[in-house]
């Protein structure tokens, strides 16, 4: 079983406690190659760094649009592991750009 | 001689007429089948803009407000507060998430069914507003404690994208172009 780890330290801001917007978030899935890492792993362990004040559901949406709409919302969950590494409380923010991706994308 | 002249001039008119009549036939059906297309376009516009009143301005436009109300009411606690933590500012940040998150389901998803353009728009400009408002909470360097700070920080801030949100609402005529993410 093929896994790589996704450190999204790395693309953390000098100095900054925030990954928001929709740039940034596609600025981290196009340098890290995001969607290779999915596309070449069976599992992604996804650390979320220690002393984070907030990931925006912006950010989120536009980093995970295309392993989301590929895997689905089961498969997502299935493939990626997030561990954090901190106590800002991440899951809402993904819930929500989860659910933004596949409504937008599947729905009416 | 003269006969057989007058029949053939007669021939020619007939010829005429007749060209002239499918000429009139033929733009008869041309401009009535633009008319037909015309029409429907404008009907169905129409329509659009009569559900877009019906589903969003009529029925749900009041969650635009309280949304404002919310997430104003949850950044006055910063006001007059010189000793807030970290902790509690981002305790706040997500109150405000919750915010959002309540007004993207009961507010703008409907928008969904009206206009996608429309919805992409006016969801981004309230991620917009929410990441902005997560940066002014993060720095710390910023006294949001301070009266005339939160007036140009927080106040002014968030009542320049409820006009210009509002905006987007009052501009929108039905179609796609109507409205632009500035």
């Amino acid at each position: 079983m093929k896994e790589e780890i996704f450190e999204l330290e790395t693309y953390r801001a000098k100095g900054s406690k925030v990954f928001t917007g929709r740039d940034k978030g596609k600025y981290v899935r196009v340098n890290s190659k995001f969607d290779e890492i999915e596309k070449n792993n069976d599992k992604v362990i996804f650390k979320i760094p220690a002393n984070l004040f907030s990931i925006n559901p912006s950010f989120f949406e536009e980093l995970l649009i295309n392993v989301v709409l590929k895997l689905g919302k089961q498969g997502f969950i299935e493939k990626y592991e997030f561990v954090n590494e901190g106590k800002y409380k991440f899951e809402k923010p993904l819930n929500e750009a989860i659910d933004r991706i596949l409504r937008e994308n599947n729905a009416l | 001689m003269i006969n057989v002249l007058l029949t053939t001039e007669l021939s020619v008119f007939e010829i005429a007429e007749k060209l002239a009549t499918i000429t009139i036939a033929v733009s008869t059906l041309i401009f009535s089948f633009y008319i037909y297309n015309y029409q429907l376009k404008k009907d169905n516009k129409s329509l659009k803009l009569d559900w877009y009143r019906l589903i969003i301005i009529e029925s749900k436009f009041e969650e635009f407000f309280v949304f404002f109300m919310r997430v104003n009411s949850s950044l006055e606690k910063i006001k007059n507060s010189p000793n807030i933590t970290e902790d509690e500012k981002s305790d706040i940040n997500q109150e405000v998430l919750e915010h959002l998150l309540k007004l993207r389901l009961e507010f703008v998803s409907l928008l969904l069914a009206v206009d996608k353009m429309l919805y992409d728009c006016v969801l981004h400009q309230f991620d917009e507003l929410y990441d902005s408002i997560t940066i002014k909470l993060a720095d710390e360097d910023l006294n949001l404690f301070d009266k005339d700070v939160y007036e140009d920080e927080i106040t002014k801030h968030i009542s320049s994208y409820k006009t210009k949100i509002l905006k987007m609402f009052v501009d929108f005529k039905g179609a796609n172009d109507t409205h632009k993410v500035n």
